[in-house]
């Protein structure tokens, strides 16, 4: 019987999804499921749906609800975390106040000054969690679902040594895009993918051993294929190898998509032409964000009507990993997922201890990451552009230390190709004054913390 | 359906465990089975075996035996090795007997030490000039290598042929499955993480539901009942602080410390079967007649029984994408961080669709890579001996074995080693000096 904590169980979707998922699991069925949130209110809508499932389904798992963090933590046996720090309000400050300075980002979450500031906001809260683990459950795993994947995982490799896997949907859903652009069933699919979360590359994709880009280019020829994937397809053209993570991330980790506003609407925009695209607003700068609001606004009124006809409960199994590791776990029966993981020698050209994407082994041992060795240069070199900024981002949350976060911002790919170092400066420092009351780290600019 | 071919099919205890793996899976119950062997009588009994499990099964595979080596290769999905090159009479027995007119005693020698050299170099080129045929005839092939002297083969192999090879032993559950019984606890509620090189891989954790279960291996230690068979092991595990896989027969030539002249008493406290490798190929040699003719003419229903083999559930894995972990032995690209780069490891490997991706291990406790160290000394040389024809590479492995050194000087090992070059003739290639 385990326990499983989710804090920031108020993202009502992804929580009802994953706790849908553990549900679904006969090891799972009679565990503890604790939800954790600081606002009560969408922490109790939360907790109605994942009843609404337990119920529905009939089954002797048990559902608490608390806002105490370290109750919540206590005991626990896994612990996934889904909070969005600083929550919309903060993630607002990141897409405008950028987009003054001419960095026009489409979802932000990942790199680029968002995904810097969405960073040291969950850094400190992540620090503390570890801490509290080490007390608390000191045995327990810790499942990371919170943006920017890398940055996060990598400062709590490095603040906490506990644990702990990062995970991320991309792998999964791109392999079911490719497979379906080519029309070959999914399940005969196999493929390898490697490099860092939300960049990682299709090494190979294959079906009984036959290799299946070719068909994957003649497939983005098409019209209707091209204008789902314009950026993703263009990248692939170029770098030889297809991405994670959409079209509307992939636009903005390069500097080659979105040097202006102009550029990003009149050359940019009308390249998708897909309704699927819809959820980043077909690339336009804050598309994400604006969809954020609209998700959660929408859910929020209906979620129950959704639980009175129950529609609410899902009826199938998700792709997502977490409920699979714990499932593995329990009962011993291995399976494979796309792990964010520490790099200790597992990819060669990528630097040690950076948070890399690779296809780990699960079972009751534990989480156990293969080997992948070199990629190829084009794409290390890709990776290695991103991981800079990941790297400073923990600099800067680790040792409190203001000036790395500039040199973050000023090592971004897209930031460096249409500010100076003199916008650069100022944008940093209007963002960190505006965010200042979710940075606690730099409170304490002087006190070094040894890692 | 794919292609198995067995080659070594003649072996046919093992071909039979793993045909009936094979078979038992509906997914491959119509494969192609190509069974070749160099020894006509004994191809044919292991042919007559496939037909009975089949028929038992209620399956139809398709079974082809040859003894032409290339047709069983041609096209083939997946190889497995299960051959022995020189057999009993003349290979083992002079690797015993030559040794023994110096006063180095052995126990299976067949990894390690002055046989398991020689062994390695008798059989290094036979399974080269496989992997030449399957680079011209089945590029792609996935081989399963189950012959000994594991490391040094299958380095050897990854240092001269592009072709895909995984080494297979049952040590690892095997000994997982002793010391299951030994704290009385059921295998399947056990996971572990066991990593090394093979014959000398250690259990890293043993746990049940995350306790960690060595302190109640200790207590069979404490509550004096280690088996008598398996003394040297406890032993090491007291002064390591970590289980070691395969068994004690053969561990005890793998190190300095349990056959030495002049210290019966130590074959005695450790119970050390000298010779065992001989009177078990003997046992079986006086078997094989009665074995045969049950296996060939047994009115009684074959039963087939799964058995503990990796081979078909990798074969399984890769063909349906049904994730599993199997100890593997692979080629050290760094996966254990203190281990030479390129040496042979055995480390969990994950098997599916994409294919066998070894683990990262990163360190081993130092003790434990200290010793193996001293096991790929002689396993580095002797697959330099292979590659090179170079004579005098075969003088350095076999100084470099820790049970050969601590038994003999420097004049003894080179007149032994041109004793035992000499005795095995035509079996070794060519060798300059």
């Amino acid at each position: 019987m385990s326990k499983i904590t989710f804090i920031g169980a108020g993202s009502m979707v992804f929580t009802r999804n994953l706790c849908s998922d553990v549900l679904f699991v006969p090891a799972l069925q009679d565990s503890t499921i604790t939800l954790m949130d600081i606002d009560p209110v969408r922490l109790e809508q939360s907790r109605k749906v994942v009843q609404a499932i337990i119920d529905l389904r009939g089954l002797p798992a048990k559902l608490e609800a608390t806002t105490d963090r370290r109750a919540a933590i206590q005991g626990a046996d896994y612990v996934v975390t889904t909070f969005q720090q600083g929550g919309l309000d903060a993630y607002k400050l990141d897409i405008e106040i950028p987009q003054r300075y001419g960095v026009e980002q489409c979802v932000g979450d990942t790199l680029g000054p968002g995904g810097v500031f969405r960073a040291l906001r969950t850094i400190p809260v992540l620090l503390e969690i570890g801490q509290e683990m080490d007390e608390l459950a000191p045995d327990a795993l810790l499942l990371n679902y919170v943006n920017p994947m890398a940055a996060n995982c990598w400062a709590f490799d490095r603040g906490t040594g506990r644990p702990h896997v990062g995970l991320c949907h991309s792998v999964q859903g791109t392999s079911e895009m490719l497979a379906r652009w080519i029309d070959v069933p999914y399940e005969e699919v196999a493929y390898i993918c490697a490099g860092i979360n939300h960049q990682a590359f299709f090494l190979e994709f294959t079906r009984h051993g036959e290799d299946l880009y070719p068909l994957i280019r003649q497939a983005i020829t098409r019209p209707e294929i091209e204008g789902e994937e314009p950026v993703r397809i263009e990248i692939m053209k170029q770098f030889g190898y297809f991405v994670t993570e959409s079209s509307g991330h992939a636009s903005e980790y390069m500097p080659y998509f979105r040097k202006t506003a102009q550029m990003v609407n009149d050359e940019l925009v009308p390249r998708f032409k897909s309704p699927s695209d819809h959820w980043f607003d077909w690339g336009r700068t804050g598309g994400y964000y604006r969809h954020c609001i609209e998700r959660q606004a929408r859910f929020e009124n209906e979620y129950e009507a959704m639980i009175a006809d129950g529609s609410v409960v899902p009826t199938n199994r998700s792709h997502e990993y977490g409920s699979q590791i714990m499932e593995a776990i329990e009962t011993n029966r291995p399976t494979v997922i796309a792990g964010n993981v520490p790099n200790r020698g597992l990819i060669d050209n990528l630097p040690q201890g950076c948070c890399v994407e690779v296809p780990c082994l699960v079972n009751g041992a534990g989480i156990q990451p293969t080997k992948v060795g070199a990629l190829p240069p084009q794409l290390a070199a890709l990776n290695r552009t991103n991981i800079n900024v990941q790297e400073l981002i923990v600099e800067a949350s680790l040792t409190g230390n203001t000036e790395a976060v500039y040199h973050a911002v000023m090592l971004d790919p897209l930031t460096g190709a249409v500010c100076t170092l003199d916008q650069i400066r100022a944008m940093v420092s209007e963002m960190l004054d505006a965010q200042a009351h979710w940075l606690p780290q730099f409170k304490l600019n002087r006190s070094v913390v040894t890692v | 359906m794919p292609k198995i071919t067995f080659i070594g099919a003649g072996s046919t205890v093992f071909a039979r465990n793993l045909m009936g793996d094979i078979l038992s899976y509906p997914e491959l119950a119509e494969a192609t089975l190509s069974l070749h062997d160099i020894d006509e009588e004994r191809l044919r009994t292991s042919e007559i075996v496939a037909h009975k499990i089949a028929a038992a099964l209620g399956v139809k595979p398709v079974i082809e035996a040859t003894t032409d080596r290339q047709k069983a290769l041609d096209g083939a999905d997946y190889a497995i090795a299960m051959f022995q090159v020189g057999g009993y009479k003349p290979g083992t027995v002079i690797d015993f007997e030559i040794p023994k007119k110096y006063g180095l005693r052995q126990t299976i020698a067949d990894t390690l030490g002055i046989g398991g050299i020689m062994r390695g170099l008798r059989t290094i080129p036979v399974m080269l000039e496989m992997c030449r045929d399957m680079e011209r005839l089945c590029p792609d092939v996935t081989f399963l290598q189950y012959v000994n002297p594991m490391a040094m083969n299958c380095w050897a192999i990854s240092r001269a042929t592009s072709i895909k090879t995984i080494g297979l032993c049952h040590s690892v559950q095997g000994t997982a499955q002793q010391l299951a019984d030994d704290i009385g606890i059921p295998i399947e509620e056990i996971n572990y993480v066991c990593a090394g090189i093979n014959h000398m891989a250690f259990y890293l954790t043993f746990e049940r539901n995350g306790e960690n279960l060595y302190p109640l291996i200790r207590k069979v230690i404490e509550e004096d009942r280690v088996p008598d068979w398996n003394r040297v092991r406890y032993e090491m595990f007291k002064r390591l602080g970590y289980f070691v896989t395969e068994s004690s027969e053969h561990f005890s030539e793998y190190t300095p410390w349990f056959i030495k002249r002049d210290r019966p008493d130590l074959i005695e406290r450790f119970n050390i079967p000298l010779d065992e490798y001989i009177r078990r190929c003997e046992a079986q040699i006086a078997g094989w007649e009665t074995l045969r003719k049950a296996m060939e003419t047994g009115q009684d229903a074959f039963e087939v029984k799964r058995s503990h083999e990796y081979g078909s559930l990798i074969i399984h894995s890769l063909e349906t994408g049904q994730p599993r972990v199997v100890y593997g032995n692979v080629s050290n690209n760094g996966l254990i961080d203190n281990l030479p780069q390129g040496c042979c490891v055995e480390v969990p490997c994950l098997v599916d669709k994409n294919g066998i991706q070894p683990t990262k291990i990163g360190m081993l406790p130092p003790q434990l890579a200290a010793l193996m160290q001293t096991n790929i000394n002689v396993q580095a040389l002797t697959v330099e001996a292979a590659l090179t024809c170079k004579r005098e590479h075969i003088y350095h492995a076999a100084m470099l074995d820790p049970h050969t050194a601590a038994e003999l000087d420097l004049d003894q090992i080179w007149h032994l080693v041109d004793d035992l070059i000499e005795a095995h003739g035509s079996w070794l290639p060519e060798y300059v000096n």
